[in-house]
């Protein structure tokens, strides 16, 4: 059955392996969905939950949001505080470092999570071609 | 020595996604991102060592 292409780059953009999940690649889905998530969550935890804000100037929220829907959830103030409080983070967390303070992993932290949106990217961009095989074919049986 | 450590994981992670949008079966999966594991590390270290070079000159 033809798979609408924009819908599985769309979904694969917000959550990993949800456009293979609907283009019929069940254990391809399953596989980017662990992996993605992990390195993106991975690099959170090392930022101290404060690495992934949108702010001016801020170049490495353009890779975070190649992450779809943890990236925009997170990047929510309130969703912030509530999270940390999960995590046993006080309520006042706030976004990126002051000044005076250092975080040995905060930039790693950015990175894995820059890493997982970008990937993630490449990821969409597959179950857009995998879409787009499917209306070929149903173009061809047609 | 950490900076490996967390570099190692991350390279694994681009090596494995990477081979499984080109590949289909899990086996073939596996060879080609152990292979572009490799290719990875390697190009990393020459990256590496270039760089030092340079480090001792400038």
């Amino acid at each position: 059955m033809a798979k609408n292409i924009r819908l599985a780059f769309f979904l694969g953009w917000l959550v990993p392996g949800a456009g293979h999940f609907y283009v019929g690649r069940r254990g391809k889905a399953l596989l980017f969905f662990i992996l993605l998530m992990s390195t993106f969550f991975a690099g959170w935890v090392m930022g101290d939950f404060r690495n992934v804000y949108f702010a001016r100037l801020r170049f490495a929220v353009l890779g975070q949001l190649g992450l779809g829907l943890p990236t925009l959830v997170i990047s929510h103030k309130s969703m912030l505080s509530s999270l940390g409080q999960t995590f046993g983070k006080s309520a006042s967390l706030t976004f990126g470092l002051s000044s005076s303070e250092f975080l040995p992993l905060y930039d790693v932290g950015t990175i894995y999570t820059v890493v997982a949106g970008l990937l993630n990217l490449v990821v969409a961009l597959n179950a857009y071609r995998l879409a787009s095989h499917t209306q070929e074919a149903s173009v061809g049986r047609g | 020595m950490i900076l490996l450590a967390f570099i190692l994981p991350l390279c694994l992670v681009v090596a494995i996604v990477h081979s499984a949008t080109r590949k289909d079966t899990p086996g073939e999966i596996l060879v080609a991102s152990l292979n572009f594991f490799v290719k990875l590390m390697a190009a990393l270290l020459v990256i590496g060592a270039v760089l030092y070079v340079l480090t001792q000159f400038f």
